[in-house]
């Protein structure tokens, strides 16, 4: 109970806990904004800016990791760099060890949602993978 | 805007961003300001069910009304003054409402309620020691703009000249509705008061 002072009154009202917005309030308020004509772009949420953020690059590099994949598989060489070609046929090495951190992300954040990742991702589940990060190396 | 503090200047600059074309001012406007007006309503309208639609409806107001803000008021009092707009409306159009102590929500769903002046003693209530809920439940006994007279003033921060710009009126006749506000409420709770003290 809030104290015996003569303003009592105010400790009492204080009692009362602010009310926080719920989650997704925001998303909803920008989808009726967007519903009602107002405004074109649906709000971001943090997974959705991350989603922007990562997705162009692990799409490049993850739809073009089955090439990679295949190119290491072939080679059957135990090196964990992956030669990663991307649409405009850039040739870039990637660290495979890298990508799959990266997969684990995509994983938790329940993001991956284009068919490229999800082929990539079940090429990188090939046990020769596991078998890898199983090494001493990491 | 030199009477402004920090946050108020950020709060004006958002506004004028806004005003000025920057869309993302008003996301980061609803971000930093939902708090405040969640508050206001949870507080104007009690646990009613309309709490979030009418937020929602705030920022929507705010949005289609946006040139009419101008930067010599703080931008807590414009939204104060939207939000106890539409809680008044919303309160005006549950009275008319043929209830027998009933409310539909948002989502048309029935909502059960308290009749107003149907209260236990004290000592029959066995909610008496959650002062939060009795100060919730005497804010609700009061007549509208001395709720939110109190509201605007005690949790929102407002001076006696925003409350009167919220609610249309003088800063002197805003002084004598927060005074009548804390007379009634504080009539309200002293018997729990009492009983606690016993």
């Amino acid at each position: 109970m809030p104290n015996k002072t003569e303003d009592w009154l105010n400790s009492a009202l204080d009692a009362v806990p602010s009310q926080p917005a719920p989650f997704g309030f925001r998303r909803d308020l920008r989808d009726r904004l967007v519903r009602e004509g107002l405004c074109t772009e649906s709000i971001e949420a943090p997974a959705g800016r991350f989603h922007r953020f990562v997705s162009p690059l692990l799409s490049a590099a993850a739809a073009l990791l089955l090439i990679a994949v295949g190119y290491q598989l072939g080679a059957g060489e135990g090196s964990h760099v992956a030669t990663v070609i991307d649409s405009g046929g850039s040739i870039a090495e990637a660290d495979l060890i890298d990508l799959y951190e990266m997969r684990e992300v995509i994983d938790a954040w329940d993001l991956a949602e284009d068919a490229a990742l999800e082929r990539a991702f079940a090429a990188l589940d090939e046990t020769w993978v596991e078998e890898l990060l199983a090494t001493e190396e990491y | 805007m030199s009477g402004l503090s920090e946050d108020e200047d950020r709060g004006v600059a958002l506004m004028l961003a806004f005003q000025a074309g920057d869309d993302q001012a008003f996301d980061h406007i609803v971000a930093e300001y939902e708090g405040l007006v969640f508050g206001t309503l949870r507080r104007l309208l009690g646990p009613s069910g309309w709490v979030e639609e009418m937020a929602q409806e705030t920022f929507i107001r705010l949005y289609r009304v946006r040139e009419r803000y101008s930067p010599a008021s703080k931008l807590s009092t414009f939204l104060c003054r939207i939000a106890y707009n539409l809680a008044l409306n919303r309160i005006r159009d549950e009275k008319r409402r043929p209830s027998g102590g009933l409310r539909v929500g948002p989502e048309g769903e029935e909502m059960v309620v308290a009749d107003a002046g149907e209260r236990l003693a004290p000592e029959d209530d066995a909610d008496a020691s959650d002062w939060a809920g009795l100060v919730e439940r005497g804010l609700q006994e009061l007549p509208e703009n001395q709720r939110a007279a109190l509201v605007f003033q005690h949790y929102d921060g407002l001076g006696l000249a925003e409350i009167g710009e919220v609610l249309g009126i003088s800063p002197k006749a805003a002084k004598s509705l927060l005074h009548r506000a804390r007379e009634n409420l504080r009539e309200y709770l002293q018997p729990y008061k009492d009983a606690e003290q016993d």
